[in-house]
């Protein structure tokens, strides 16, 4: 057997996953933010075998991540939560490559970032940076997932920008947040971000190999972790949105 | 006629927008997002959108922090 088989042997006894490892080594998936949910949620993929995560962030590990960021550790306080991310997921399997970025703050940076990726997750800590980002995802057609995660609630949701339907019916992350004030920070407990950052990398996975659940397409996730429990609803596009209006015909 | 808000059933004796409803409710429109019938109305369609008899109705606030 060889050592990629007994590798994902569990993975692939799942009979849609049988042989998505093969698929896998050839995704590229750009995480963009590193926190509570990208740190988390780029292990499972390197775990799953995407063969190229890139990872943007410029925060650094302080002691007030490590109850909810459990990638890192004491040894890391100070450093670059990218280099710390690609050093956790070398230790995993060398074999996935992995490329670190600062922040994106420009569309030419992003523009660099983005080029050959399969996917974008979204994982930034703030509504107004995941508006700015979504709009450059659009603008390069490149599926989106957005998380988003506080206090004991959460919010999950796939934008596929790469399809005009997608756009054109559900819209873009700026017709479901556009004229809100930036949420408040709240409190959180490690394994709610945990949790969250689970489902972000199960559904990022689904959609990679191809067998996202219908009705799992157009939809926003809510979930409330005090009581483990969810909604969900249909994304629609806002009529008049700047965002997307020009790419949804 | 009837609305489920947020699970429960609640009568409602007049024609109403959406917008009125919620304000009714003193439901804050900034960080608020809401779906009728499973689907999300964007807050720019709120005023004009005239609720019907057992239309269900569920509002949530947003989230950020990642």
């Amino acid at each position: 057997m060889s050592a990629a088989t007994e590798r994902y042997a569990r993975q692939a006894a799942l009979p849609e996953f049988a042989h998505s490892h093969e698929r896998f080594a050839r995704t590229r998936v750009g995480v963009i933010g590193v926190g509570g949910l990208g740190a988390l949620c780029s292990y499972l993929l390197a775990g799953a075998g995407i063969g190229e995560l890139r990872l943007s962030d410029n925060d650094e590990v302080s002691l007030s991540n490590l109850h909810r960021q459990v990638l890192y550790d004491l040894s890391m306080l100070g450093q670059t939560k990218t280099a710390c991310a690609k050093q956790r997921i070398a230790a995993l399997d060398p074999a996935i490559q992995v490329n670190t970025y600062g922040a994106l703050t420009d569309a030419a940076s992003f523009a660099n970032f983005a080029k050959g990726l399969n996917m974008v997750l979204l994982l930034t800590d703030t509504q107004s940076s995941r508006l700015t980002l979504s709009d450059w995802c659009l603008a390069h057609r490149l599926p989106t997932l957005i998380a988003c995660v506080s206090g004991y609630s959460g919010m999950l949701a796939l934008f596929n920008y790469a399809a005009p339907q997608f756009i054109a019916q559900h819209g873009c992350y700026r017709c479901l947040c556009a004229d809100n004030p930036e949420p408040a920070v709240q409190g959180i407990l490690g394994p709610t971000a945990a949790q969250l950052s689970a489902a972000t990398a199960q559904l990022a996975l689904q959609f990679l190999n191809g067998t996202l659940a219908d009705k799992l397409q157009g939809c926003l996730t809510l979930y409330d972790f005090s009581t483990q429990s969810t909604r969900r609803f249909k994304l629609k596009r806002a009529a008049g949105c700047g965002g997307c209006r020009e790419y949804a015909d | 006629m009837q609305i489920k808000f947020n699970g429960k059933l609640q009568e409602i004796s007049n024609e109403m927008s959406l917008q009125q409803f919620l304000t009714e409710r003193g439901i804050p429109a900034d960080g608020t997002a809401c779906a009728v019938n499973e689907e999300i109305v964007a807050k720019a369609g709120w005023a004009d959108f005239m609720l019907q008899d057992g239309m269900q109705v569920d509002v949530f606030s947003l989230v950020a922090g990642g």
